[in-house]
């Protein structure tokens, strides 16, 4: 069995925004959140299991008192794995920088900052805060500049933002020169199931977005600086339904690096990253299989009680996403789509929370929608 | 330990050893290979150069060293096409 290749550590679910779409419903800590020292022990054992990155986040994780005693003990595995800091970087004093520096020239880690916006109005109209947490955001982009640390922007597609997806990549690739634009969709999980209805955007939204990124990078419309944009996906038809429909399946390969044979022969062997190339440790040692997954039902265990090994190679909800989770793929409209052998029926939990079935085909797929529509009313 | 680096030509391979050989994380590239693939990496990872590599190899696997010759340097044509290793074929070549 092929050990983790990334892990999303939540060192605290604090948080001093209450992003509509947070995907863990960050905002007070959790009870019994993990000591330093538990942290270190994770580190070890993620270097043992031979994990390939560490996605440091939270919550805002600089509301950890101890967060630089936790990255100075990860930078000795920091050569051999990738570590980025996931952080919204309102919180970023001098005084803070100025010791990560100390710590980042020990060994080097990436840090991605949340950008949904790219002006006060429009990035405070999804994460809240005022005019001074945004222009605090900016200072440590400055900030991070001037040690050269490698930097990206995250941007989650929600309806409200949907349509100025570009411009806030652009502004983030010129303005802030972000190495990597990070571009994700809203998922239904945390703070986003309770919003989802006002956040979800139409698969027509999605599609005309891929649309647009995939020409403006495959005619390279901005001089060579959209190559530095990225696209996060969840689910196979999210991409590949979406390029189909838009007449550029072509581009798969080329603009996207998604080879569906060499996928599968060798990554996964199905879309889905849950428990079989990704999973989550959470603040207070819980474990689950992927992020739109936390504190849903496929819990796995906790680190407290169990290693890290035991857990990715024994937990019976991992094998049922490892063996099982292609039940959907065997029911309609998925057993006829053409996608099918990769797709697997989408999305696990999309279809558990939005289903009530997690083996149900994804509810948010456009073929599943037209399906339903001609035969369930 | 089941990861270690290789640095070549400015770039950093992460290796991971596997039951089949081993994955290697090159930026956002992701690649396996099999045991021979591990062995060479794992070699240069020691600073071993490429004729060290060729003879510690065939003193391992009790073979004649310009057979393991003609199997690394056929694995090093595989390693230049995603870009690594590449100063070992410019020396070989000069």
């Amino acid at each position: 069995m092929r050990p983790p290749n990334q892990t999303f550590l939540e060192l605290t679910r604090s948080c001093n925004f209450r992003c509509q779409h947070c995907f863990s419903r960050a905002g007070p800590p959790l009870e019994h959140e993990l000591s330093k020292e538990v942290f270190f022990d994770i580190f070890d054992q993620l270097f043992e299991l031979g994990c390939f990155y560490v996605n440091i986040t939270g919550g805002e994780p600089l509301l950890r008192e101890d967060l630089l005693d936790i990255l100075d003990y990860s930078r000795q595995y920091g050569e051999a794995q990738v570590h980025i800091l996931l952080t919204n970087g309102s919180l970023w004093t001098k005084e803070f920088f100025e010791k990560f520096v100390q710590i980042y020239r020990k060994q080097p880690l990436q840090v991605q900052i949340s950008v949904d916006g790219y002006s006060y109005e429009t990035y405070s109209a999804a994460r809240g805060g005022t005019q001074e947490d945004f222009n605090r955001v900016m200072r440590t982009i400055e900030w991070l500049h001037q040690v050269e640390v490698p930097l990206s922007a995250c941007f989650t597609v929600t309806k409200k933002n949907i349509n100025h997806t570009l411009k806030t990549a652009r502004w983030a690739l010129e303005d802030l020169d972000v190495d990597i634009f990070h571009i994700i969709p809203l998922f239904v999980s945390g703070r986003a199931i309770k919003n989802y209805e006002r956040l979800q955007f139409s698969f027509e939204e999605w599609r005309a977005l891929v649309r647009d990124v995939t020409i403006l990078k495959r005619d390279k419309l901005w001089d060579g600086i959209e190559e530095r944009v990225s696209f996060g996906f969840f689910t196979w038809y999210e991409l590949v339904h979406a390029l189909k429909l838009e007449g550029l399946e072509q581009e798969m390969e080329p603009i996207w690096k998604l080879n569906k044979k060499e996928f599968m022969s060798m990554y996964r062997k199905v879309y889905c990253e849950a428990g079989i190339t990704d999973w989550c440790i959470m603040s207070n040692g819980d474990l689950y299989p992927c992020v739109p997954s936390i504190g849903s039902e496929f819990l796995l265990g906790n680190v407290k009680e169990t290693s890290l090994e035991e857990i990715w190679e024994n937990s019976p909800t991992l094998r049922w996403f490892r063996e099982d989770a292609r039940g959907a793929a065997r029911k309609e409209p998925c057993k006829s789509c053409e996608h099918n052998d990769v797709c697997a029926g989408g999305c696990r939990v999309s279809a558990l929370i939005l289903a009530g079935d997690k083996t149900a085909p994804d509810p948010r797929c456009p073929i599943v929608k037209e399906y339903q529509r001609k035969h369930e009313g | 330990m089941r990861l270690f680096v290789v640095k070549t030509g400015g770039r950093t391979l992460r290796v991971r050893k596997e039951d089949f050989g081993c994955a290697i994380l090159d930026r956002d590239l992701y690649v396996e290979g099999n045991e021979t693939v591990y062995k060479v990496l794992e070699l240069f990872s020691q600073g071993k150069t490429l004729e060290e590599a060729i003879h510690i190899l065939a003193e391992r696997e009790n073979a004649s060293p310009e057979e393991v010759r003609k199997d690394v340097l056929s694995l090093i044509k595989m390693f230049n096409d995603f870009g690594w290793f590449c100063e070992f074929t410019e020396t070989e070549g000069e």
